[in-house]
């Protein structure tokens, strides 16, 4: 209880050095749990998307393409030893026509009442199952959100149009109704078939197995009983594209955990190596009285599992609500309903891993190496040889590590790595290269400030001077004040940088791809276009004797396996300059042009690394009538579906996909007209119930979804720096102190409290401006890497750019901090009671 | 008083240098001491003459670079550093000229700190150093932070810090150094108290009339002794002993 008493009370004595400690570790651990629990929401939003809407059904059979298929054609299933029991399904996304426009919706095919062989399997809420062929069953959440009762009409829109529909029932959200957030409706089974299409077809045979049957053993010989054209996959399988396309937003954020993890890693050795610095006397009693060197360590490692465990409570609070918004913005980004934030064990032992184990961490070598001092030096006042030979492990262990990091780099780079270590190693890379930078900055640091003195020596006067010589004189603890900044520099460098590349990338893109002045749509699709609902194909002859349309082109995107993975189509036109809009990035445009029209496909850049083809390569895609080979005509940068897309010229596609429809009708002013033909666009598509996009809006909307996530990097990013500007107000706190007394002498000889105030801001600005150089040269260097790492994982080159004035404003920004970090102590420095400093000891 | 047979501290040839070539100094140049059990000695000379040098090495804070060195018959020589910690611990009660008390801990805890290190309950513990600090004469003042008190309380607590493990030796580097007069001269009666209580006590000193209050006085001079005087104390039960123990 004593030595806990004296833990806590050495704790409380330096509060500021305390909480500097602590912010360092919370930042640590609130981004590690935020990034964590939304990660894992987000992708259990797509595994268990599916498996909610097929319940107990262990596969399914589906067609290629959105024609289906005859129940008939797969009967044979049921013979197979080990499934139970079959049954067609009926899945299509509809647009529900609402006041605030129109949502997409997933419309299941059921039988009527009176003709279920069994009990209803919803728990109805109000009202009662289905009964006549235009009745309607609701989720209750979604009822309530659109203000919609038993009994209202309500329109779903489809291919054959928008068709009105009773609510028969409200059921609660369990099952099948539990999809994307409620958002299911219920009709019956030919109903559904009529409204989409179908005949006698179904979407899906939904396949039930024998208790202790496993999936992958049954699942390839169902698949040796299927005609052409229909395979056989674990229900989750339709959300996998779209948790690929995640992994690149993954892979930031979880390279932004190691990021803030080795940034507060540091922010506490920083403040342990500062804070054990100034206890050498206090050390060395203890020793002196009998405390062994032992003794001595586990006292201080105590300190730092006291602060990890009170930054894992704070950082895991702060986490957990950080999620809820991030969780947010992640929805906004995938386009649909996340789950609940679920408080699984898996991110609580990540902040137990980096709150405490990154606090003891963190002061291990330091605690360690104070232990071991002898105690008479300390006692004395006196400086040792280990002083000056410490500084050498860090230096070498950070030139090792560098080294060693930029092989690995060089290595994932050049493909010697294996595929499925691609995507997972950009992360902890960044972290290595970021604790050598961390390692060398300390040692590099003392160059960098006698540079800073010497240019700016012809300009400032005396308080500058001894701004200088008071932080030559300790000299460690300013190494690491600046240090601490030049890492926060780096590592806003070079995020930032790489967010700014990234999103420019996307810009261009959307520019080069997407050149329709408008787009028409049922509703705007999820990021894995999953949840997208067909428009009548024959509404371009609605749409194109409209005032001042000049062209109208339909587009079509679903889902397929390319040479055994799962791809997204993109069946478009491809006939003239105004339509053949790709991002090329292999191959030449009119030879892409070519290709397309003769029927070859151009596939994303990140499939094309994936499946290690290029140009002039076949591709086998999977087909309604089988496996048919294409060649690739070119490689196109694309950002749907994270690069995982071929297209194919529209015509050839329906021959090869069979689908009835289109995605979104994309078109074209005349001259002069974008602005009129919005207007009757917008008469058109409200009259309709449909969804109406320009392009403006359409580059908006992606802006948009982006800034979400984006915003909160650099809300993370800019609290690194509020913790680094805690470092200068701590290491100025400590110089004032120190130099109490010749504060004093110095108002004793006239000078006056303002000189006082600039030589602390001097300080102040010596750190920042000595802290550019080497921030702005690491940062750029990781920015480089960091973009070399994006092609590596995604698949497709983002331009390597740097904007200057995104510089300039990072080093405004650290010296802005620093001077105001300064202000404080700079107050307290001119303050200082003359006669009561000069007897300060 | 009875005297044991085994010296508090036996040296033979202890010889320290310092630094190399032009800044060389020899702290200690092959020094004989005897100090025997019940005795206060004072150690006397100016500075450099060895004679901080000699209490850390006694301290086992500092090793010497040859000859022997034993304490309460403890080849100290031979101690790792662990050995030599809880040596202090349990043997040796230091005094030093700036009091390093620890100033997040009271007096009470200050004193129990050795105490509770070596394993001792904390009730038993704070038993033991209130009743140093009463022997001390600072029982009221046990809650006390350091910076609450004179220089002098401080250096008594210091006392009863090093009083609260019963130690075979008591080494007090410079005790009144920091103290002005009239504290000085309690602490000095303190020490006198204790040594008539029977506590041997090796005290490194700058004052001539503190040293007067020892059993012995031994001068220093560029590291060696250059004198050995046994002053007589009025009321002194110690017996004159010159030179090494029989």
């Amino acid at each position: 209880m004593m030595l806990g008493r004296y833990t806590w009370r050495q704790l409380t004595r330096r509060p500021g050095r305390t909480l500097l400690t602590l912010a360092g570790i919370v930042i640590g651990v609130a981004g590690v749990v935020a990034i964590s629990l939304t990660t894992n929401a987000t992708r259990r939003a797509y595994r268990s998307m599916f498996d909610d809407l097929t319940g107990q059904a262990a596969l399914e059979v589906v067609a290629v393409g959105d024609a289906g298929f005859a129940p008939s054609q797969v009967t044979q299933i049921a013979e197979i030893a080990g499934v139970k029991s079959t049954s067609p399904a009926i899945q299509r996304v509809a647009a529900l026509l609402t006041a605030k426009g129109p949502e997409g919706i997933m419309v299941l095919g059921e039988p009527l009442a009176s003709e279920r062989t069994g009990a209803s399997p919803h728990e109805f809420v109000e009202g009662a199952d289905l009964s006549t062929e235009n009745d309607v069953l609701l989720v209750k959440t979604l009822a309530r959100n659109q203000k919609i009762s038993l009994g209202d009409k309500v329109k779903l829109f489809t291919v054959t149009g928008a068709t009105e529909f009773r609510v028969a029932g409200l059921i609660e959200p369990r099952g099948a109704a539990n999809f994307n957030g409620g958002m299911v409706a219920f009709i019956p089974m030919a109903t559904a078939q009529r409204l989409f299409q179908l005949g006698d077809r179904v979407t899906s045979v939904q396949i039930m197995l024998d208790d202790g049957v496993s999936a992958e053993t049954i699942e390839p010989k169902i698949a040796a009983t299927l005609p052409d054209g229909l395979s056989v996959q674990p229900p989750s399988t339709r959300g996998q594209l779209a948790q690929q396309s995640l992994i690149a937003t993954e892979q930031g954020l979880s390279t932004l955990s190691a990021v803030s993890i080795v940034a507060g890693a540091f922010v506490i050795l920083n403040a342990f190596l500062m804070s054990l610095g100034e206890r050498r006397r206090q050390l060395a009693i203890l020793r002196a009285i009998g405390v062994t060197r032992r003794q001595v360590t586990h006292l201080l490692l105590r300190e730092a599992v006291v602060l990890g465990v009170m930054g894992m409570i704070l950082g895991t609070a702060l986490g957990v609500v950080s999620s809820i918004a991030l969780s947010g913005q992640m929805a906004d980004l995938v386009g649909v309903s996340l789950p609940d934030i679920e408080l699984s064990w898996q991110p609580f032992a990540l902040a137990v891993a980096f709150g405490p184990g990154m606090a003891v961490i963190a002061s291990l070598i330091p605690t360690i190496r104070a232990a071991a001092r002898p105690p008479l030096a300390d006692l004395l006042g006196v400086p040792t040889l280990a002083d000056a030979g410490a500084r050498k492990v860090p230096l070498v262990a950070g030139l090792v590590l560098l080294v060693f990091t930029l092989t690995c780099v060089a290595a994932l780079l050049g493909g010697f790595f294996p595929g499925s270590f691609v995507s997972w190693t950009p992360a902890p890379l960044m972290g290595m290269l970021l604790v050598s930078i961390i390692l060398l900055s300390p040692a590099a640091f003392p160059y960098a400030a006698r540079a800073v003195a010497a240019l700016l020596r012809p300009v400032w006067g005396i308080e500058g001077r001894l701004a200088v010589r008071q932080l030559e004189r300790n000299s460690n603890r300013t190494s690491l004040t600046g240090a601490v900044l030049c890492v926060a520099l780096v590592v806003t460098i070079a995020m930032g940088q790489s967010i700014r590349n990234n999103i420019g990338d996307l810009e261009e893109w959307t520019k080069k791809t997407i050149t329709a002045d408008y787009l028409v749509r049922t509703t705007l699709p999820d990021l894995g276009f999953t949840i997208n609902a067909l428009l009548p194909e024959g509404m371009i002859n609605d749409l194109k004797p409209l005032d001042g349309v000049r062209s109208v082109h339909p587009l079509n995107f679903f889902q397929t396996k390319v040479n055994g993975r799962q791809a997204i189509v993109l069946a478009r036109a491809f006939e003239d300059d105004e339509t053949a809009t790709l991002d090329i990035a292999v191959g030449d445009r009119d030879s892409v042009v070519r290709g397309l029209l003769a029927g070859e496909t151009v596939v994303g850049n990140a499939l094309a690394q994936q499946l290690d083809v290029t140009v002039g390569d076949e591709l086998e895609i999977k087909t309604r009538s089988g496996l048919k080979s294409l060649r690739i005509a070119g490689v196109v940068t694309e950002y749907i579906v994270g690069g995982m897309a071929i297209y194919i010229q529209r015509e050839r596609a329906r021959e090869l996909f069979g689908f009835d429809g289109a995605d979104v009708f994309m078109i074209t002013a005349m001259p002069g007209e974008v602005d009129p033909l919005g207007k009757v666009l917008a008469s058109f598509c409200d009259s309709r119930g449909l969804n109406l996009q320009s392009n403006a809006e359409f580059r908006a909307r992606i802006s948009q979804m982006v800034a979400g996530v984006v915003g909160f990097l650099w809300l993370l990013l800019g609290l690194v720096f509020v913790v680094a500007s805690l470092g200068i107000v701590n290491t100025l706190t400590m110089n004032v102190l120190e130099q109490t007394r010749e504060i004093a002498v110095l108002r004793t000889v006239a000078m006056r409290r303002r000189q006082i105030r600039l030589m602390i801001l001097y300080q102040a600005a010596s750190l920042g401006l000595a802290s550019l150089a080497p921030g702005v040269g690491m940062g750029l260097i990781l920015s480089y890497l960091m973009n070399l790492s994006t092609h590596a994982l995604i698949g497709q080159p983002v331009e390597f750019t740097v904007s200057f004035w995104y510089i300039a404003g990072c080093c405004g920004a650290c010296l802005v901090m620093a001077l105001l970090a300064a202000w404080f102590p700079a107050r307290r420095a001119s303050r200082l009671e003359i006669i009561h400093a000069l007897q300060y000891e | 008083m009875e005297q044991s047979c085994v010296a508090a501290v036996e040296m033979r040839g202890l010889r320290k240098v310092f630094g190399e070539g032009a800044t060389r100094v020899e702290a200690l140049a092959g020094v004989d001491l005897d100090i025997a059990p019940g005795h206060f000695v004072a150690v006397m000379g100016p500075s450099g003459s060895g004679k901080s040098t000699l209490l850390h090495l006694v301290a086992g804070l500092d090793k010497p670079d040859s000859g022997e060195l034993r304490v309460a018959g403890q080849d100290i020589l031979k101690m790792t550093d662990d050995e030599l910690t809880l040596m202090r611990r349990r043997r040796m009660g230091m005094v030093f000229q700036s009091f390093n008390l620890l100033d997040v801990l009271t007096a009470e805890e200050n004193v129990s700190l050795p105490l509770v290190v070596d394993g001792i309950s904390e009730a038993e513990a704070t038993k033991l150093a209130a009743a140093a600090l009463e022997r001390v004469g600072l029982a009221r003042r046990g809650q006390h932070r350091p910076r609450q008190m004179s220089g002098g309380e401080q250096q008594r607590v210091a006392i009863a810090r090093a009083l609260a493990i019963k130690p075979v030796l008591l080494l007090a580097d410079e005790p009144t150094g920091n103290l002005d007069s009239h504290n000085g001269d309690q602490v000095m009666h303190l020490l006198r108290e204790l040594v008539d209580q029977g506590q041997t006590i090796l005290m490194v000193t700058h004052n001539p009339a503190h040293a007067e209050m020892a059993d012995r006085i031994v001068t220093f001079r560029d590291g060696s002794i250059v004198d050995d005087q046994w002053p007589q104390r009025a009321g002194s039960t110690a017996t004159v002993h010159r030179g090494a123990l029989p």
